[in-house]
């Protein structure tokens, strides 16, 4: 049940299946150590949730400096497409399209569109500045747009 | 949900429902990779735990070896010293023996190497035909003395031998019981009694004179230690408090301590003490120094922690007195400290980037957690003594942590110096 749930997660922030099992042994780890703070007075799936997201932001600032390395050698991710709206692409497809995305905006990505925090928070979580979290959205939502149409017409 | 958060854009909308729709197979190669991380974090708990044992078992190995080295040494240099002594006083004492009418003296052993070695070595007891009770010792000051305590045996009035003092340990028996006769009858010092028993002493090798000084000296410090019933205290005690985290460093303001502390003396020199204090600490963390549960800051770090707590410690250990003076000495003791956590209130600092109404999150915890034996207390101190069953003592702390404690997991380390009125029972 929370194999499912979790890998559905770090699955968003890691680049391979590989990456997002390590992550997430890694998050059920710190729940088994911690599992004494956990208030069962609160539901468990948003505790969980939480580490899940901090563990793969942990995994992110580790690997921080290979990804700017990274990025700096392709910087050129920023594809311009016109927006096109499909609904017929399954769950793995689109998790494969994530996963394209160099690391600092596909966490971006992640952290605002699917779970909802602010830039502010953000910027918080990854030590980055607010401005560079809204351009690393932007070009996130770029590059999938033209991942995603790339998908379409081939 | 942010105002900046577009829920009209169906990119956005496409990607959040498209996340939600989740069908992920589970992998057996998954379950296998995180067993083999529980079996390491098992083995390295196993090894933790082994190790703390350990160090506690050598902690208490050196400890006692240290003592009875100690003590060792301590019995060496009083039987020098009180060697030292006797042969002063064997210069500047009256050297003609005491009158055997005197109805108590005292047996002192004279320098050993003015005795010679012969093989006679009897004590005898003599009980005069009168049958009086007379309790006589003689007192050997000189070579003239040597020379009459060779020649006088412990015997009974038909010239028996009663008693051989070959045995070192009857010797200082003998010696004891005579002493304690005397401090029975202290008005037969003086007075005639109306019987007498005489005991008188035989020549003595060095060896066993050596022996004899220190066995009186044994029954000497027996005798005193039956006498004194002290061996339970009590005390008040209070302290300020300096707390950290992570380190012995970056300081807040202080908190302080007060509680009561028992004590059971073992020996002379050591003792058990335990107590229950009633402690605040008041601490600030950096997010690396505490690692409270995730879903309290979101995953955004704070700045700092704050804390204040509320902590029962309960130490138990060992307290030791090193070096005395007459009304004075100095102590050193290590504990074990149970801290149970009676309240916990901790405030965060956000960066001022998230804005006014979110720069302070705060959290309350009374759990009311035991972290058994979490803390090393370490101290040493000065005692005085007030009167005859009070004292004040000044102890200088430092407890280092052995594990982490509280809801914000830290390793707390903190110092002071108690103040302590003591009462002996």
């Amino acid at each position: 049940m929370f194999y499912a749930y979790g890998m559905s997660i770090t699955l968003r922030y890691t680049e391979s299946r590989d990456q997002a099992a390590a992550v997430l042994n890694d998050a059920f780890m710190k729940v088994f150590t911690n599992i004494k703070q956990y208030d069962t007075d609160r539901p468990f799936k948003p505790w969980f949730r939480r580490i899940l997201i901090n563990t793969a932001i942990n995994q992110y600032h580790k690997t921080k400096k290979q990804q700017q390395l990274t990025e700096f050698l392709s910087p050129d991710h920023e594809i311009e497409k016109e927006e096109t709206i499909i609904s017929g692409i399954s769950y793995q497809e689109l998790i494969e399209m994530v996963q394209k995305l160099t690391p600092a905006y596909r966490t971006v990505f992640n952290l605002f569109v699917i779970e909802g925090f602010t830039h502010e928070e953000i910027a918080g979580m990854l030590d980055i500045s607010v401005g560079t979290s809204k351009s690393n959205l932007s070009k996130a939502k770029r590059n999938l747009r033209a991942i995603l149409e790339h998908y379409l017409t081939h | 949900m942010p105002e900046e958060h577009n829920h009209n854009d169906p990119f956005e909308d496409l990607f959040r429902k498209k996340a939600e729709e989740y069908d992920i197979s589970f992998k057996e190669q998954d379950w296998h990779a995180l067993e083999e991380k529980l079996d390491h974090h098992q083995a390295i708990v196993s090894y933790k735990r082994r190790l703390r044992w350990v160090a506690a078992a050598a902690l208490l190995i050196v400890s006692t070896l240290g003592y009875f080295t100690y003590q060792n040494y301590s019995r060496i240099d009083q039987l020098a010293q009180q060697l030292n002594e006797e042969t002063q006083s064997e210069s500047t004492t009256n050297p003609q023996a005491e009158s055997p009418n005197d109805a108590l003296t005292e047996l002192d052993p004279v320098v050993p190497e003015q005795i010679p070695q012969e093989d006679s070595q009897t004590n005898s007891m003599d009980n005069p035909p009168a049958s009086n009770n007379q309790i006589t010792e003689a007192v050997s000051t000189g070579n003239e003395e040597a020379e009459d305590l060779e020649n006088t045996e412990l015997t009974n009035t038909e010239g028996e031998e009663l008693t051989t003092f070959s045995n070192p340990r009857f010797m200082a028996d003998s010696l004891f019981i005579a002493q304690s006769i005397s401090e029975i009858t202290p008005s037969s010092v003086s007075g005639t009694p109306p019987s007498s028993t005489t005991i008188s002493t035989s020549k003595v090798t060095q060896p066993e004179r050596s022996l004899l000084a220190f066995n009186r000296d044994a029954s000497q410090s027996s005798y005193g230690s039956l006498q004194s019933p002290a061996r339970l205290e009590i005390g008040l005690l209070l302290s300020p408090d300096l707390s950290t985290v992570g380190g012995v460093s970056n300081f807040h303001e202080p908190g302080y301590k007060f509680g009561i502390s028992v004590g059971y003396q073992v020996t002379e020199n050591l003792s058990l003490s335990s107590g229950m204090v009633h402690s605040t600490v008041k601490y600030t963390a950096q997010p690396q120094d505490y690692n409270t549960p995730s879903y309290v800051n979101y995953g955004i770090t704070p700045n700092e922690m704050l804390a204040e707590c509320i902590i029962l410690d309960i130490p138990v250990g060992l307290k030791y007195n090193f070096k005395h003076s007459e009304h004075s000495r100095f102590f050193s003791s290590a504990s074990l400290s149970t801290y149970v956590m009676l309240n916990e209130d901790y405030q965060f600092n956000y960066s001022p980037d998230y804005g006014p109404q979110q720069r302070i999150g705060e959290q309350n915890v009374q759990s009311g957690k035991a972290h058994f034996m979490s803390n090393l207390g370490l101290s040493i101190g000065y005692e005085y003594d007030l009167q005859t069953n009070w004292s004040l003592r000044v102890e200088p702390f430092l407890k280092v942590p052995l594990k982490n404690v509280g809801w914000g997991n830290v390793k707390l380390y903190s110092m002071g110096t108690f103040i302590s009125v003591n009462y002996r029972l």
